[in-house]
């Protein structure tokens, strides 16, 4: 499919759009908040990938971790650029949410908190968590996505939980 | 939702999934997305098959496709604020400038735009930069035009002027520089003008009165004509301009028609009035009057060629064209006297002896080709992916991937020892490539397929992506697959199944390390599967069903109030407690549900509803101790056996 790719073939881009583009656009949704904000996240990294194919830069293998990282690259511009670039949550994204009115506002509140939490790691440590936990990828497919070493990705993901459990689990809570 | 004993880790997973569900994207946005990708794809992949383009980033940028700019944002900002400031000076206003920028010829506020255009070359720019604002102006005029067609109205003429006098200006600032930039220049101006007349092409179906239009067309015609005269031969494309410009101020100066002194035209401000003479590059087979009928000799490298000319970059960079004769000599090595222009190739070296004529024509005299030896690479490895006809891909011994294009051209040679004859994923190649100097993907020129060698068995990894009882195949990571043979032998060992798992246990989405071997036919033959199905993450949820749909669907609310929807297939087990006689599933009934984790943000589907045994209630009778042990052996369907104690109690 890559080869196909790489010669612009139609139906190999369709078929890599369809396949990726609703992870990509449900990652950048999570970390981001607002719908068209997501879309856009995902425009612009299928673009990026059509400039790097143009140009015979791109991926030769792991497409899937190769199209995060560019996601990955353009939300962490994002955030250097928008101090306080973690919205809150889009009134569509709550309006979508099919839970009664009473559970929805515990839900929202509970969403608030992690996203809130979320909000208080390193760019990467974030990604890290949403690939692991929400988008269940092993280390190795996040280490290629973020273009580090499995090793560095560990070392994220046991920092940036050891911050969630101090801001999501009170001690308290935690021997519950 | 009740959970016993769960450890922090957990909870903090229990917190995480909370963030799990997003609302389902928007679909008529995902299609737009989807269209503008392949949309831009299309253009690129049009703009590719082109040749002469330079590559890299900056090319791309040039090479977006007519109207992207769309309309107002043709007028880069700061050129905008530089323009604002002049108008400002002169009593307008921001609001009224921008304005502007969308007005068409003949509105109040067009001659605030061209205004601010002409102001843009008060800046102190290079010439490339007016070349490309000019060009970005040009643009505008099409887009005008097309909007004035498609309301309507007619278009002036001194709009047609003004775009005329832009057309005009690119060439001239293009020839005023030195070769490297005018190649540039014209590389983009050609760009430029095959989208305005590709534009002005499809306006011509737009309306009955196309005479305008066709005149523009010719006018863009001629245009293009220059810009390959620039491209082939830029001494003569300097004296071209010269002169035109010359008779151009000539008419000027008599103060008859100056097409750009109309009222919505500002005078051309800064614009060069005469093209500056670069110098350098003449020769003395460029003096036509001076040294007519004086052979010449010119060394370079063939750059085009057909029936009737050929091009030679030389090694100054600029291109010289001389007409091929039937008395033209052509001299190859190893052809003998049989050589023709057919055997002429782009990229040969050559020297040429040529003569002007009486027009000032070089006219080949003879060529002499030294041909090109071009510079083959090898490179062996396994094929990953293979397009017939279209590309292939192979990974090195060291993993480096590499892909090259295939044509007609490419030879695919086999081993003798090759019954198969077969180039697939997977199979030993060798591919000799001519080395691409520009960086793009090479094109194989033969590709060597070694024979399978039966008996070395290899391990790949990867997901199942389909499976029968007589072949796997599996997805590998780089997007590629591979196909296997299952046979008798081959051994499957399927984590929690243990080595007695069959075909019948293998799933498509499992990880699966398969050990193969390469028989005679080629045919890769799985030795052993090791598989490691993909455990779904169950989770279970406790609570009081408030709805149920047998084989649909089951609604609970727990403990803390939260209501959770689970779909039920024919695959969902219920189950009840060992006592409980009763087994039934309604609204009420107490029950653990399992379900698989579903990342899509779904409704989860329970793989498993656990039905509590319903509490009895404790009879209120003061002789309740007293009632008689009744079993209930067996009663009509349906019946549940509750009133079993309503008859108790009457008897008593």
């Amino acid at each position: 499919m890559l080869v196909r790719a790489q010669l612009l073939d139609e139906q190999a881009l369709a078929e890599i759009y369809d396949r990726w583009s609703p992870a990509l656009y449900r990652y950048a949704l999570r970390l981001l908040g607002a719908k068209d904000l997501a879309e856009e996240c995902v425009a612009e990294t299928f673009s990026r990938f059509l400039v790097s194919l143009h140009q015979d830069r791109g991926p030769r293998e792991f497409l899937q971790a190769y199209l995060f990282r560019i996601s990955h690259n353009w939300m962490t511009d994002y955030y250097r650029s928008h101090r306080s670039a973690l919205l809150p949550l889009d009134p569509a994204v709550r309006a979508a949410c099919e839970d009664e009115p009473m559970q929805l506002s515990d839900l929202e509140a509970e969403r608030g908190q992690v996203r809130a939490a979320l909000s208080r790691l390193t760019p990467d440590q974030r990604q890290v968590v949403l690939l692991r936990f929400e988008e269940e990828w092993n280390s190795e497919m996040i280490a290629a996505a973020l273009n580090k070493s499995e090793g560095a990705v560990k070392a994220l993901q046991h920092r940036a939980l050891e911050s969630l459990r101090r801001m999501l689990l009170p001690s308290g809570m935690e021997e519950s | 939702m009740t959970r016993k004993n769960i450890s922090p880790d957990e909870k903090l997973q229990l917190l995480l999934a909370r963030f799990r569900d997003v609302p389902a994207r928007d679909p008529a946005a995902e299609a737009a997305g989807r269209r503008d990708f392949l949309k831009q794809a299309a253009g690129w992949r049009a703009s590719a098959s082109r040749t002469a383009q330079p590559s890299g980033a900056g090319a791309a940028d040039r090479r977006v496709s007519f109207f992207q700019g769309r309309g107002f944002l043709l007028f880069p900002a700061g050129l905008a604020a530089v323009a604002l400031a002049l108008l400002m000076f002169f009593g307008g206003s921001a609001v009224t400038v921008f304005a502007a920028q969308n007005s068409l010829p003949g509105d109040v506020l067009y001659g605030i735009k061209t205004f601010s255009e002409d102001a843009a070359f008060f800046l102190p720019v290079s010439p490339q930069t007016k070349v490309d604002l000019t060009l970005r102006f040009t643009d505008r005029r099409i887009y005008e035009i097309t909007g004035l067609q498609y309301a309507g109205r007619p278009i002036p003429e001194f709009a047609i002027e003004r775009y005329q006098d832009e057309l005009d200006l690119v060439l001239a600032l293009a020839a005023g520089m030195d070769d490297p930039g005018m190649a540039i220049s014209l590389e983009q101006a050609s760009s430029h003008a095959d989208g305005q007349l590709r534009q002005i092409v499809q306006l011509l179906d737009t309306g009955p009165d196309v005479s305008v239009l066709v005149l523009l067309q010719n006018r863009l015609r001629e245009h293009v004509q220059k810009i390959e005269l620039g491209k082939t031969a830029p001494q003569e494309f300097r004296l071209k301009i010269r002169e035109e410009q010359e008779e151009k101020a000539g008419i000027d100066s008599n103060g008859s028609e100056n097409v750009s002194q109309t009222p919505d035209t500002a005078p051309t401000i800064g614009r060069p009035s005469k093209t500056p003479d670069p110098g350098g590059d003449d020769t003395d087979a460029d003096k036509p009057t001076k040294d007519r009928g004086k052979a010449a000799e010119f060394k370079g490298t063939i750059a085009a060629v057909d029936a009737g000319n050929l091009t030679l970059t030389l090694e100054d960079g600029s291109n010289r064209i001389f007409v091929l004769t039937s008395e033209t000599k052509i001299r190859i090595p190893g052809f003998g006297h049989d050589a023709t222009f057919a055997d002429l190739k782009v990229g040969d070296g050559a020297t040429v002896r040529a003569k002007k004529d009486e027009s000032g024509v070089l006219v080949a005299e003879s060529i002499d080709v030294e041909p090109v030896q071009p510079v083959l690479v090898r490179y062996a490895g396994t094929v990953t992916d293979y397009q017939a006809g279209a590309g292939i891909a192979i990974r090195e011994k060291n993993g480096t991937l590499r892909t090259f294009l295939i044509t007609s051209d490419t030879k695919i040679i086999f081993d003798p020892k090759d019954k198969s004859k077969n180039l697939r994923v997977g199979s030993e190649v060798t591919i000799a490539a001519v080395r691409d100097a520009s960086g793009g993907t090479p094109t194989a020129s033969e590709i060597a397929v070694k024979a399978p060698k039966a008996g070395k068995p290899a391990t790949y990894k990867g997901k199942i992506a389909a499976v029968d009882a007589g072949s796997l195949t599996l997805a590998l990571k780089d997007g590629s697959s591979l196909a296997f043979v299952l046979t008798g032998e081959t051994k499957i060992n399927i984590a929690g199944l243990g080595r007695g798992a069959t075909v019948a246990d293998l799933k498509a989405g499992d990880d699966a390390t398969v050990r193969a071997t390469t028989d005679e036919s080629g045919a890769l033959v799985a030795d052993k599967i090791d598989v490691k199905p993909v455990q779904p993450v169950l989770d279970r949820y406790s609570g009081t069903v408030t709805d149920y749909q047998a084989g649909a669907g089951i609604t609970i609310r727990e403990k803390n109030g939260a209501l959770r929807t689970f779909r039920i297939t024919s695959e969902t087990k219920i189950t009840f407690a060992p006592k409980d006689q009763e087994q039934i599933l309604e609204v009420g009934s107490e029950v653990t549900i399992t379900a698989a984790r579903d990342a899509s943000g779904g409704t989860p589907i329970a793989n498993e509803i656990a039905v509590k045994r319903k509490k009895k209630a404790t009879p209120t009778h003061p002789e309740a101790s007293l009632l008689p042990d009744v079993q209930i052996c067996a009663g009509p369907p349906g019946w549940n056996g509750r009133e079993v104690e309503k008859i108790s109690w009457s008897i008593l």
